[in-house]
């Protein structure tokens, strides 16, 4: 229990530690956005007041806004600032975009909620996609490098493990989208048009991302996988079960698999988060998927600070959480480990 | 008893250092829970009021099993493990002493300075009149260091040479002084480059380059080969001469003890259970512990090669976090429990799992704690 | 002594180095790198990378196809050529009969003519990539009626107007030339490109006029290149799909000059130089090199060349300075068994723990303003210090429980010294392993900040070259070149550090592989 309590408060720090750095960096728009919205509510108010000349009317606005900013402390530094914002953007207080709108759900809805919410399912679903099959390709790859260490599969699975971390993703994937959807034409490509509420067209859409992040994935994967399992292949046990005369289908099935399955589904679980969070981003622009990590782009794209600053807190929320849980996961698959 | 002790009977001077009920408890690592829950700490009694004291130019020999605390005590007069509890009063040299002065600690009357209370950022000075001599010559340089480096470190960090030509006389003398000659054959090699015994050479010309008081030797031959040990012994017992060392000398093997030792303090789990003159005690021990260590010295006859040899004592030792209560030797003391048997005195039956033994003088200069001598 | 000790070591790393195949080949291009790095930073600093990383289209037009692919790829190559005034043939002034208009018609009278004309031959199956033009024509003093006609007649008879009207006297004219500048009295001309044609061009209406005569609406103009319609026809392939081919045949160009003279003037033709000054027509390759050029006519294997010190330097920077912090760090952090050790240890873990591309995005936005390649470096360096702690912490621990190190403290050697002298000179190997390895990342991701518009705004980096393309939606306009390359640079490039540090690393640190 105990290191499950020191993780969790770790969690609590690193969240609020990001969501304060997060804050203090926008701080400064965040409050000019508040004080332009005030300012436009008072010009409202203006244009029902009759009888003032323009200079008392400038004069009343000044005040008004004054006494706003300072009734509501944006006049305060930045570090201040700051923590008002960490605390709204911990208890979800209701942030408002200022120009973005959701698309599909509460149509039309201003709240960054419900804009994040609403492509917060296309994300899971392109990335659990390709980590499921990044999976079904990897282990048996893997197996079979691991049991034939210097042969070719191995030596491929080396060589492509090289080529794809010191590769950026989007780049394949932009000589992906060339190959398939313009020149073959076997997908569609980034700019078709695609309604996102119908599911044959997002599964159309889906294919040309899926693939190319499965292959990406599948060279690191499958290069630590093996050197998992070659591990396991040099433990005494499965000498002994060997030796004993155990078929070798069943040295694999009951005593390899057995053995990696904690570090190699932590190890997989654990790169797929981190490419949904560092890689989403990118690889989500350039195929023009309905994502989170597009909308960080379409934020940029309309300026949208709120959208900006409320998204990063949702994702720094949702790694540090999966991390938190991938770690229970391990002790849970790992009888070695006390969970005392 | 064969073999002849090669101490060189001479004017043991006066007191240099006087060890007062020294504790160190190191504390076991719990859990942040058990911390809140109020749960009384636990602790490893390393050491747990020793007592002793060190006459200049005397060998003094901690005597005792692996883990008895013999090595923890050394170090603790070192300050290099925290001290829980007790007084180690120390008697600089001059120029140590003047050096202490000027960073605001002043000496005792008698001219004696309490080592546990001077604080870690004021104990530099120190250091030039204490050294110590490790056990493992392998571990103790590094390996990426140069024999000059290794022994020029003490005079970088004590500036004890105002130029590197002075720095290079230093360490020279001292190669010779430990007769690694020609002292630039060596000077310039690697520690892995040299063999056990020119290794340990070296680490006493470390220890010896500032001309300190007092050496803790550290088991400094048990890891040598047998063949070399005596030389350095010999070594040990001539820098004693001539510079007028004094030394506390661990070890675990009473046949080294009984060639180097003036006197001797038997350590078993934390305490000191006998201590007096060095041939007296490996002659005619007291304490049952003692008796056992002095019953496992090899024999050198050869006529008693094909006898079985009874060393009297039980088990092995406990761990040092549940120290048994009362003697804390009596689980494995044959006395008590012939005792307990109800063979022997039924009076230590009762008190030896009980009460404490006091340290007695049983005969002058001859302590001893153990209900026997009650 | 030292000296042979030192040179020993180096010569075993290397020797253990290129002993193994991935650190052979990860030396050799590292060497490659550098020497070409070596070449940009003599030959091209920085005049060109400057230029280069502005992109400016007039920087590059004048000299490079736009969007030209590689010369290998392409099956109809056009090699360019170029019509100067040298070739022109001229008649020289030549008094005649000319036609003015006049009130009740044109009339026709006794004037001045001088012509020029230039004759190629097409035979390519493939247009140029576009055509730039420089005409600037000298009318000086005493003329009172300039006209000048030009046009271009195409093998098939049909005419494709330049110009046709009256000009100005007295004064230089440059009629084509874009914006000249006058350098020293010399007329620096810069071509018009035809394809980038203005509206406010003198020669549109007519240029666009004689197209829409030749290709009569059977075809939108605009969605052709005006150089391919100017020398193309339309043709009926097998399909029976109507489609643009060059016309083939004898082209001529023609330029003539009709003028008089004022009452009482004398034509000096020496003196006052009448006529045409500057003239070519330079019809642009439809490819280019190997590897192509981009969409402002930037050469891509300049920039492939350009970026590789941009490359050095960021990479080398950012690991280095940010690894370096997080080897002393950690080896504090290591040293301090206490509370300031694990304090240490827990920021860490926070700044570990940030996801970093959402942060940096997030700073990068906030300064986008101001963002320049150091600043870049800067914001990497303050995510990515953390990334060695945990290692470097471990192995600093390990260190500092060996007996040297307590040895060092029975001496009298302080704190700084033990980790100074005995603890960091061991941890240095181990860091640099790291650093090497952390290197691809470092590129990888100064790439895609610079696909977000995050890049420095005058480097030319290859994330630079790959977001230009990018933004000139390559991918869909079918320019595979000019985001191919830049990729394949990059790859290459990380996978050298990659390469090596997989061979340095069981060398430094055998417990490191896990």
């Amino acid at each position: 229990m105990r290191w499950l309590i020191v993780k969790f408060i770790n969690l609590l720090i690193v969240l609020v530690a990001v969501t304060y750095i997060v804050a203090s960096i926008t701080s400064g728009p965040l409050a000019q956005i508040q004080i332009d919205k005030e300012r436009e509510l008072l010009q409202q108010q203006l244009k029902n007041l009759q009888g003032l000349t323009p200079e008392e009317k400038r004069e009343w606005l000044n005040e008004r806004l004054q006494a706003y900013i300072k009734s509501n402390g944006l006049d305060k530094p930045w570090y201040v600032l700051a923590f008002r914002f960490t605390k709204d953007l911990l208890t979800f207080k209701d942030l408002n975009a200022t120009l973005m709108t959701t698309q599909y759900f509460h149509q039309g809805s201003r709240k960054v909620l419900y804009i994040i919410a609403e492509r917060m399912p296309f994300s899971i679903l392109l990335f659990t996609t390709s980590s499921v099959l990044t999976i079904l390709f990897a282990l048996p790859l893997a197996l079979y490098a691991a049991r034939r260490p210097g042969g070719v599969i191995d030596n491929t699975v080396m060589g492509w493990s090289v080529f794809s971390v010191s590769m950026p993703w989007w780049w394949l994937a932009m000589v992906f989208i060339y190959l398939f959807a313009y020149k073959w034409h076997i997908f569609a490509g980034p700019a078709a048009q695609t309604n996102w509420k119908d599911p044959i067209q997002v599964l159309n859409r889906m294919a040309l991302p899926v693939m190319t992040v499965t292959l990406l994935s599948i060279g690191d994967s499958a290069f630590r996988m093996r050197n998992i399992f070659l591990d396991i292949f040099n433990e005494d046990f499965v000498t002994v079960a060997r030796a004993k005369g155990v078929p070798e289908r069943d040295v694999l099935r009951k005593h390899v698999l057995r053995a990696s399955a904690p570090p190699i589904v932590t190890m997989v679980l654990f790169s797929i988060i981190l490419s949904v969070v560092n890689g989403a981003i990118i690889t989500e622009l350039i195929f023009n998927w309905f994502g989170m990590g597009r909308l960080y782009w379409d934020a940029i794209e309309y300026n949208d600070v709120p959208v900006l600053v409320e998204l990063t807190y949702i994702t720094t929320l949702l790694y540090l959480l999966t991390r938190f849980l991938l770690d229970i996961l391990y002790t849970y698959l790992d009888p070695r480990i006390k969970r005392a | 008893m064969r073999g002849e002790s090669i101490v060189y009977s001479m004017e043991i001077g006066e007191k240099i250092l006087e060890v007062k009920d020294l504790k160190v408890w190191f504390p076991v690592s719990q859990s942040f829970i058990d911390n809140l829950r109020g749960k009384a700490k636990l602790f490893v009694h390393a050491v747990d009021g020793v007592s002793f004291e060190v006459h200049e130019k005397e060998t003094f020999c901690l005597v005792g099993e692996s883990g008895c605390g013999k090595t923890t005590t050394g170090k603790a007069i070192l300050r290099l493990v925290p001290v829980t509890g007790g007084s180690v009063k120390f008697k600089p040299s001059k120029s140590v002493l003047k050096d202490l002065e000027e960073r605001g600690i002043e000496p005792d009357s008698d001219g004696t300075v309490d080592l546990v209370s001077v604080p870690l950022k004021k104990f530099k000075p120190l250091r030039r009149d204490l050294q110590i001599v490790y056990q493992d010559p392998y571990g103790s340089m590094n390996p990426r260091y140069r024999i000059r480096d290794v022994i020029g470190e003490a005079i970088d960090v004590h500036k004890a040479a105002s130029t590197r030509e002075e720095k290079e006389e230093m360490i020279i003398k001292v190669l010779e002084k430990v007769k690694l000659t020609p002292a630039t054959d060596f000077i310039d090699r690697y520690p892995h480059q040299l063999s056990g015994g020119q290794r340990q050479r070296v680490a006493i010309a470390r220890a010896i380059i500032l001309n300190p008081r007092l050496v803790i030797a550290d088991e400094p031959v048990s890891m040598l080969d047998v063949s070399i040990r005596a030389e350095i012994l010999e070594l040990f017992n001539e820098l004693k001469k001539d510079i007028g060392l004094s030394y506390i000398f661990i070890t675990h093997d009473l046949a080294v003890a009984r060639y180097v030792c003036n006197r001797i303090a038997v350590m078993y789990l934390g305490k000191i259970v006998e201590m007096g003159d060095a041939r007296e005690i490996i002659a005619d021990p007291m304490h049952p512990y003692t008796k056992a260590l002095v019953a496992a010295i090899p024999d050198p006859n050869p006529e008693n090669r094909k006898k079985i040899r009874e060393v009297p004592i039980i088990g092995e030792v406990p761990n040092a976090i549940n120290i048994p209560p009362g003697c804390r030797f009596h689980p494995r003391c044959v006395y008590y429990n012939r005792a307990a048997k109800g063979e022997g005195d039924a009076r230590l039956a009762e008190k030896c799992p009980r009460d404490q033994p006091p340290f007695k003088e049983v005969k002058p200069g001859r302590r001893v704690a153990c209900w026997l001598y009650e | 002594m030292v000296k042979y000790e030192l040179k020993k070591r180096i010569g075993n790393t290397t020797r253990i180095i290129l002993y193994t195949w991935s650190g052979k080949i990860g030396v050799s291009l590292l060497i490659i790198f550098i020497m070409l790095a070596a070449v940009v930073m003599i030959y091209y600093y920085p005049t060109v990378t400057t230029s280069y990383g502005r992109g400016v289209a007039s920087d590059w037009i004048y000299n490079y196809p736009l969007n030209a692919p590689p010369c290998w790829s392409v099956h109809n190559k056009f090699k360019g050529f170029i019509i100067s005034k040298d070739s022109l043939n001229t008649t020289g002034i030549k008094k005649g009969v000319i036609t003015i208009p006049g009130i009740f018609g044109p009339k026709k009278i006794m004037g001045y003519k001088l012509t020029y004309t230039g004759r190629f031959i097409y035979t390519s199956n493939a247009f140029p990539s576009d055509i730039l033009l420089v005409t600037s024509i000298r009318t000086g003093v005493n003329l009172s009626y300039v006209k000048l006609l030009y046009y271009l007649e195409r093998p098939d008879g049909s005419k494709i107007t330049l110009f046709n009207s009256t000009i100005e006297t007295n004064k230089l004219i440059l009629l084509y030339g874009s914006t000249g500048s006058q350098i020293k009295g010399k007329i620096n001309l810069q071509p018009l490109s035809i394809n980038s044609i203005n509206k406010n061009s003198p020669i549109y209406p007519y240029l666009m006029s004689s197209l829409q005569k030749i290709y009569d609406n059977k075809v939108s103009l605009s969605s052709y290149k005006i150089s391919d319609l100017m020398l193309g026809t339309l043709v009926k392939d097998t399909t029976g799909n109507i489609k643009l081919k060059p016309m083939k045949g004898n082209y001529t160009i023609y330029l003539s000059l009709e003028f008089l003279l004022e009452p009482g003037a004398k034509i000096n033709i020496e003196k006052n130089k009448i006529g045409l000054e500057a003239f070519q027509w330079k019809f642009m390759s439809n490819c280019y090199g190997l590897f192509g050029t981009d969409n402002v006519g930037r050469p891509i294997g300049l920039g492939l060349l350009l970026g590789i010190p941009y490359a050095f330097y960021i990479g080398f920077t950012v690991t280095f300075i940010s690894t370096f912090i997080g080897a002393i760090y950690g080896t504090l952090a290591g040293y301090w068994k206490d509370i300031k050790g694990e304090a240490l240890m827990r920021v860490a873990d926070i700044v570990n723990s940030l996801p970093f591309l959402p942060i940096l995005i997030v700073l990068s936005y906030v300064f986008r303003q101001t963002i320049n390649l150091n600043m870049l470096a800067f914001l990497m360096i303050i995510l990515f210090w953390a990334g060695p702690v945990i290692i470097v912490r471990s192995a600093a621990l390990q260190i500092s429980e060996q007996l040297y190190i307590e040895a060092a403290k029975a001496s009298g050697a302080s704190t700084s010294r033990i980790i100074l002298r005995h603890i960091f000179p061991q941890i240095l190997p181990y860091t640099l392993a790291i650093a090497v390895l952390s290197i691809p990342g470092i590129i990888v991701t100064e790439a895609g900040l610079s696909l977000l518009g995050f890049g420095d705004p005058t480097a030319p980096t290859w994330g630079k070259m790959l977001q230009n393309a990018y933004d000139s939606q390559a991918v869909i306009n079918g320019w595979w070149w000019t985001y191919l390359f830049p990729g394949l640079a990059l790859v290459v490039f990380s996978a050298t550090f990659l390469l090596i540090g997989r061979a340095i690393e069981p060398l430094v640190a055998p417990k490191l592989q896990k």
